[in-house]
């Protein structure tokens, strides 16, 4: 636009702005639709993949594990909310959130017996029992993905290692390094012995006993006194390798 | 596929594979040729022809549906391949369109600002379909499925929580609720914003969040002075004098679940109420004495006061 000296070009130079705001809300339009088209476009490829391989999500714990491992690559999360088309079109929304109300379940039922902690296998194998008469299957991992939700709650609900176990907490419990060495070493047998503590570890009497003390109040570690040779045994429950049925019939 | 299933065998240096004890050696065979040696002229079956017939007939039927299987699973992942490229772009725009509505362009007027907050609702109700949760902030009113969600998560906790004497475990709402509903389930994250929504509406109830990480919606009748003074009445009677007062006995006189009324003493703890005292018996609280105690002359006892109450009931327990 040619530069007009006097009022004229005054007018020019106002009317040009006013073109450029204009312009430039309608650039926030087009954006909008071009989200709104992305969208859905992206719904309908959903959808195709959904009326193909749904079947082979709920069926193949490996295929569904993969997907998962993909999604959180991306930076979507498909158990985020059921509102989300993930939920809505692959229908897997439904399946990890009523799994995490039945690990609540479980991890309450066996609370009195192991003091809110639980070995993972345990937790799969009582889910597998509860869930016979269900028609998907349940692995390790869709375990993992259920209580890594549940962790926004603010329960404590989370998995920690130990040793080559993954334990599950239910409770917030504060365990530091001295008792997770300790659970460490109860895994081989299922209880340890403050000689043994001290003799592994090279710890003094005192650090033992502490360590010891605090499982005990927390409701992790049962006292065995029965013994012929008069050795105190602590037993830890949730290392335990024997699995039991405890409150799997309810 | 399948060659990724079982551990590699250890070789010899020859590049036999080395047994071990309970394994043999066998292998695949692609094509078999029978011959009977019995009768010269039964027709030798060889190998080759698509025919599905004898011993290479199944060997091959096998490897076929090994094969088929094989291939729909490859489908499947290729699928899902171009699906997550076309996530991770709905991803990337979001992100931008994202960027563009919090940068917040205030140069604009009226009319557009009220465009402005419905595609700031519409922003997050899409983020919310790709699987993108955004924080409720002061700013943004979630996604209009959470406020909805939070509206009738409102009602439905009423009952529940008079039940729990006003206050309970965020995960127990989390497990009655989808009890309740049976199928769409919501998940964790969808009740957290629902209930975090609640501050924005005039709800009777509230999501409180104690220093534990633990975190409980409450009446917001329920206030903390009821409790402590009911607390402080049980401990202040000559037996809680004497022994103190455990999280357990606690539960059973206020009516509140274990976990909460461990809660609740340590928050009176907090608050100068109350003492703990840990010892082989267990975690118990007692009255917080020290307040009465005058640093001056520490062994004075006045005539009134906790203080007085206690070391009488303490001494006559000798």
């Amino acid at each position: 636009m040619r530069r007009r000296p006097g009022i004229g070009g005054l007018q020019t130079a106002a009317a040009a702005r006013d073109q450029y705001r204009l312009l430039g809300e309608n650039v926030a339009k087009i954006r909008t639709d071009l989200m709104k088209e992305q969208l859905t476009t992206f719904r309908t490829q959903l959808e195709d993949f959904a009326r193909k391989h749904k079947n082979d999500i709920r069926k193949n714990p490996a295929f569904r594990s993969q997907f998962h491992d993909m999604c959180s690559k991306v930076g979507v999360d498909p158990l985020a909310s059921n509102k989300g088309f993930w939920a809505e079109l692959l229908g897997i929304g439904d399946f990890y959130y009523e799994l995490g109300v039945q690990i609540v379940d479980i991890c309450l039922a066996t609370r009195p017996h192991n003091g809110g902690l639980i070995n993972l296998q345990e937790l799969c194998n009582l889910l597998r029992q509860r869930r016979k008469s269900d028609r998907e299957a349940v692995s390790e991992d869709d375990c993992l993905r259920a209580i890594s939700k549940l962790k926004v709650l603010g329960n404590g609900f989370e998995v920690i290692s130990v040793g080559k176990r993954k334990l599950v907490r239910s409770v917030p419990t504060e365990l530091n390094k001295d008792h997770n060495e300790i659970l460490e070493l109860a895994q081989a047998q299922g209880f340890v012995t403050v000689a043994e503590v001290e003799r592994r570890l090279s710890w003094t009497t005192g650090r033992a006993i502490d360590a010891f003390d605090t499982l005990l109040d927390e409701g992790l570690a049962m006292i065995d006194d029965g013994h012929r040779d008069g050795i105190r045994r602590y037993w830890f429950p949730c290392v335990s390798s024997i699995s039991t049925a405890v409150g799997a019939d309810t | 596929m399948a060659g990724n299933c079982l551990e590699a065998a250890e070789l010899t240096g020859s590049g036999r594979p080395v047994l071990l004890p309970t394994e043999i050696e066998c292998s695949l065979l692609s094509a078999v040729d029978l011959e009977c040696e019995d009768l010269p002229n039964f027709p030798n079956l060889k190998s080759g022809t698509v025919r599905m017939v004898g011993v290479s007939g199944i060997l091959r039927k096998e490897q076929e549906m090994w094969e088929t299987t094989d291939k729909s699973l490859q489908d499947a992942f290729q699928d899902l391949n171009a699906l997550m490229s076309k996530a991770r772009e709905m991803v990337m725009l979001a992100e931008k369109m994202r960027q563009k509505l919090l940068s917040g362009s205030t140069s604009q007027s009226g009319a557009a600002e009220d465009e402005e907050l419905g595609s700031k609702q519409e922003m997050q109700d899409w983020l919310l379909s790709v699987g993108i949760i955004s924080p409720v902030t002061k700013e943004s009113a979630g996604a209009q499925y959470h406020q909805q969600l939070s509206r009738q998560l409102s009602d439905f906790v009423r009952i529940p929580l008079e039940r729990a004497g006003g206050m309970m475990n965020l995960i127990d709402i989390y497990c009655l609720f989808n009890r309740a509903r049976g199928t769409e389930l919501i998940s964790p994250e969808d009740l957290l914003q629902a209930c975090s929504l609640w501050e924005k509406f005039d709800v009777p109830v509230m999501l409180r969040k104690f220093d534990s990480g633990v975190m409980v919606i409450q009446n917001k009748s329920h206030s903390d002075e009821e409790i402590f003074a009911r607390i402080k009445i049980l401990v202040t009677k000559p037996d809680a004098l004497r022994t103190g007062v455990s999280a357990s006995d606690a539960a059973i006189t206020l009516g509140i679940a274990p976990g909460m009324a461990k809660e609740h003493l340590l928050t009176a703890e907090s608050k100068g109420l109350l003492c703990r005292d840990i010892s082989p018996d267990g975690f118990r609280f007692y009255i917080n004495l020290f307040p009465e105690i005058d640093p001056n002359n520490v062994y004075s006892v006045k005539d009134y006061g906790v203080y007085d109450t206690w070391s009488r009931v303490a001494s006559a327990s000798e």
